[in-house]
């Protein structure tokens, strides 16, 4: 009943004035930046902290990037500078765009572990042994000289792995520390993007997602099969500014553009049915379901 | 008959002069020594004379204002300095060898220029390197170094640097030698107070209209310290001289130090000036050699006994060049400056006597550049962009490369990482023996914070950041990233990271449920997860249906798709494209030299949704890319 409640009275949305009160704003911890997601804003307490360093964790496919996507959105629609580390170059310009960021105010590095000299001992013109630094140590390094700069809102970190690759190690305790105290000195959003949870105690949010379901239709028999999209499930596991162990579920479109009619088409994996209801909503139309965890 | 008379006359005065405690009339007659008087050109007289009897032609040489001559003393030694600035204080001599590379055999060299620490032990310009070097054998020796004109060139340009830093009136003389016009630079100076007339705490001039002289001349005496300071900033140390005109200051300057010339005290400045500081033999070509001799022989070495000969006397014996010289001497000559334009690009070469074949020791060479062309292009209040790298090789020929800057900086570092980087990835084919490196400056860009913006970035700050992270992954792996304007979903372009001003409306993104700053989307968009490049998989399909997907690392039932939708497009792009795959469809021999692709949207059973293509040239399937 709480989660409707909050729900039809989703969070004030009052224009902000971030550079009058923008040193107090860096003390505040209710200082957060949302994901344009009622349901999400809804669990992980109205958004993101700033400040601080959160992190979503999820298989590649489960809608990470989308979630990510929509903090970046919400950040450049008010102005504010982002950056977007990308190890292993998975940033789609052209989604991104499409979920509504304003790509000219994203800083782009594709910080691909670059190489680091063992020793030089060739006579000419050639550099001798090198080795690779470890692809999280580049984007941290990265993120910390990005932070270091100051004035950036959101910086996400995007420390996945290649597809259906090993998982990377998590960070070890002082990097983490390091990235903590740099997000706290500049008062910008950290969020970190992965596999699995690579900031430890660092992290003030934990975002698992779940597997996700994708769900297709088509508009009358015989047509074309479309993607529509995946239904994203994620719960809080760690949370030190609010409740944890709430869950959530929402839909993300490929296509925001309303479909006049829905046939079924089950989903082979999830067999959830697409077909509108009796108002002839589907289920995307509905509301997201919402669970209360503790806290 | 009427010659020889007039030549005993001077003959008489030059004795006289002799004795600095008589007085003579210095007035010789108008008649040329050696020739008739008809055969006299009298135009210079005239000119002379209408100069100093038209007022218009006195209010406007009144105006070329005040002017500062910065000179180096022995420019070749000072460009030698600025380049090894360990050199200083020990004792040095230039010599001109034909050689510029290797050892120099420089024994029978003479000395062209010898630094004041050599002049102390007793070299002399002129000597032979292997008597300068016997000469200061018992206090270990004299530095021998070849002269370089590169490093000369390199040096009269950051003079120039330092002069614009401060005037845009600029002029270049003779190398090491610079006249600036400072006029109108009096809000330069720490002199610029607050005045408590205006009570609101702007800032004036105080060089009002009730200005005293003193307060002038110390404004000016900043400004000369200023300008020494500049110069020595850019490696070179040099005398200031401030006068009413070119060449008192030029005078001025030759004095050493700094000195200024209070407006009407040219006269009593320029008494006592010793006629050698015209450097009439040196500069004057043969007629300044002939007027020195001229002027030796009637016994004239300061420019006072100089200013006192009848101008109109001297100009129909020596001519127009005479007159020139005792207008200077009298401190009426005033020449406007001849303003150069500023330069665009910023310049330094270094000539290297041995040839540098590893990438480490043309580093630490570049890294010195880079430093010296970084303070000149901070001095001019601009930052580095990109650089163009011209490297000399042992074969004679010339190695060009331009280096991107995605973001202009003005720290050294990162600079000399992106060329590195460079060179590393297409080494020079010989050995180097000149390095020049060209910065095309850009102007810095302040911004203003808005109060009811979110904060940003500082300009520089963000630019440097660029620039570091450019040069540890790459100029194209920091940016702005786009898709580009392409049939294909995959192709992206990277640009230059310029974010707009808060107060601009973000563009508009596909969709309906577009939102805004204050309402944003409420429904939430699905992303691509980029594969870069397409992973090339197999697939296995049931009567053109995909039913099984393995690859690297990969393999799953196809549990729904849909698709396919048919891409063909950018015929136009050969086997030489870059941004697509290679494929037998490319090689120039076929006839379908574009990219035909069929797109599935795959939902196999680990979970994921795959965008995935069939390449129907080259019958084969790749994904490029995960919805997440």
């Amino acid at each position: 009943m709480a989660a409707s409640v909050a729900i039809a009275n989703p969070i004030p949305r009052l224009p902000e004035i971030s550079g009058v009160f923008r040193g107090r704003e860096l003390t505040r911890k209710d200082a957060r930046l949302s994901s344009g997601i009622p349901a999400l804003d809804t669990i992980i307490g109205g958004g993101i902290a700033r400040g601080r360093v959160s992190e979503i964790t999820g298989h590649p496919g489960s809608g990470l990037t989308s979630l990510a996507a929509s903090f970046i959105t919400i950040a450049t629609r008010r102005g504010e500078v982002t950056a977007w580390i990308d190890p292993i170059d998975a940033f789609d310009p052209a989604t991104i765009a499409a979920a509504g960021a304003d790509l000219a105010r994203i800083l782009w590095v594709g910080a691909d572990s670059p190489l680091i000299d063992a020793a030089d001992d060739s006579p000419r013109f050639g550099m001798a042994a090198r080795r690779r630094k470890r692809p999280s140590d580049a984007a941290i390094k990265t993120a910390e000289m990005i932070l270091a700069a100051g004035g950036f809102g959101l910086v996400v970190i995007d420390l996945s792995a290649r597809l259906h690759t090993a998982r990377p190690a998590p960070l070890a305790n002082s990097i983490a520390l390091r990235l903590a105290r740099a997000a706290e000195r500049t008062g910008a959003v950290v969020l970190v993007i992965a596999a699995n949870p690579m900031c430890g105690t660092f992290a003030v949010l934990s975002l698992v997602v779940g597997r996700s379901r994708p769900r297709f239709s088509r508009l009358a028999p015989g047509a074309p099969v479309l993607f529509d999209g995946l239904e994203v499930e994620a719960e809080v596991v760690r949370n030190k500014l609010g409740a944890s162990g709430n869950r959530a579920a929402w839909p993300v479109l490929v296509d925001t553009i309303p479909m006049p009619r829905f046939l079924s088409l089950s989903d082979a994996s999830a067999r959830i049915d697409t077909a509108p209801d009796d108002r002839g909503r589907t289920p995307f139309d509905r509301k997201p379901t919402i669970v209360r965890g503790r806290g | 008959m009427i010659a020889g008379a007039h030549r005993s006359i001077a003959n008489q005065q030059l004795c006289a002069a002799a004795d600095d405690s008589i007085v003579i009339d210095y007035r010789i007659s108008p008649r040329p020594l050696g020739a008739d008087a008809s055969s006299v050109d009298s135009a210079p007289i005239r000119d002379a004379a209408a100069v100093s009897a038209n007022p218009a032609v006195r209010a406007r040489t009144a105006a070329a204002g005040r002017v500062a001559s910065i000179l180096a003393a022995d420019f070749p030694l000072a460009a030698i300095l600025r380049l090894n600035p360990d050199l200083r204080g020990r004792p040095l001599v230039i010599v001109e060898s034909p050689r510029t590379q290797g050892r120099l055999d420089a024994a029978n060299l003479e000395c062209r220029f010898v630094s004041s620490e050599a002049r102390a032990l007793g070299v002399r310009s002129g000597m032979t390197v292997a008597r300068a070097r016997s000469a200061t054998a018992a206090s270990g020796g004299v530095v021998v170094i070849n002269r370089s004109h590169a490093a000369e060139s390199s040096a009269a340009e950051a003079m120039l640097d330092a002069a614009w830093s401060l005037s845009p009136v600029v002029e270049a003389g003779t190398p090491g030698e610079v006249a600036v016009l400072l006029d109108g630079l009096g809000r330069l100076t720490r002199h610029a107070r607050r005045d408590p007339s205006r009570g609101n705490g702007n800032i004036s001039e105080r060089s009002g209209g009730g200005e005293t002289a003193e307060t002038e001349e110390k404004l000016e005496t900043e400004l000369a310290l200023e300008l020494q300071r500049r110069a020595a900033r850019a490696g070179i140390e040099v005398a200031v001289g401030v006068a009413s005109g070119k060449e008192v200051a030029h005078l001025a300057a030759r004095c050493g130090g700094v000195r200024v010339i209070a407006p009407g005290m040219e006269a009593s400045f320029l008494e006592w000036i010793p006629l050698d500081l015209l450097d009439l033999g040196a500069k004057g070509g043969r007629d300044g050699a002939e007027i020195e001799l001229a002027l030796a022989r009637w016994g004239i070495r300061r420019l006072g006994d100089l200013a006192r000969l009848d101008i109109r006397a001297v100009g129909n014996r020596l001519g127009a060049r005479a007159v020139d010289l005792i207008r200077i001497a009298r401190g009426e000559r005033r020449v406007s400056i001849a303003a150069r334009p500023p330069a665009e690009t910023f310049t330094e070469t270094v000539e290297l006597e041995w040839g540098v074949e590893n990438l480490e020791a043309m580093g630490f060479v570049m890294r010195a550049i880079l430093d010296r062309l970084i303070d000149r292009v901070a001095m001019r209040g601009l930052v580095a962009g990109d650089l163009t790298l011209t490297l000399e090789l042992a074969d004679h020929r010339r190695h060009t490369r331009r280096v991107a800057v995605a973001g202009p900086t003005n720290e050294p570092r990162p600079l000399l990482a992106l060329i590195l980087l460079d060179l590393e990835n297409s080494p020079p084919p010989a050995a180097v023996e000149a390095i020049r490196i060209t910065v095309a400056p850009r102007i810095s860009n302040p911004a203003q914070s808005d109060m009811f913006a979110p904060p940003r970035p500082a300009p520089e700050r963000m630019q440097t950041v660029i620039a570091r992270l450019a040069a540890m992954y790459g100029p194209d792996r920091v940016g702005t990233l786009a898709a580009r304007d392409s049939y294909f979903p995959d192709a992206v372009q990277i640009g230059a990271f310029a974010p707009p001003a808060a107060s601009s409306a973000p563009p508009a993104p596909n969709g309906a449920d577009a939102g805004d700053a204050i309402n944003p989307p409420r429904i939430a968009r699905l992303t691509l997860r980029a594969i870069r490049p397409p992973r090339i998989i197999e697939v296995m399909c049931d009567r053109d249906e995909p039913r099984y997907v393995r690859g690297d690392n990969l393999g799953a039932r196809v549990v729904s798709f849909a698709g396919p939708w048919r891409i063909t497009g950018e015929w136009w792009r050969g086997a030489d494209s870059n941004d697509l795959p290679e494929t037998p469809a490319s090689a120039p021999n076929q006839r379908h030299r574009g990219c035909t692709r069929d797109y599935y949207d795959l939902a196999l059973d680990d979970g994921g949704v795959y965008r995935a293509f069939r390449d129907l040239a080259a019958d084969d399937w790749h994904i490029d890319g995960i919805y997440d």
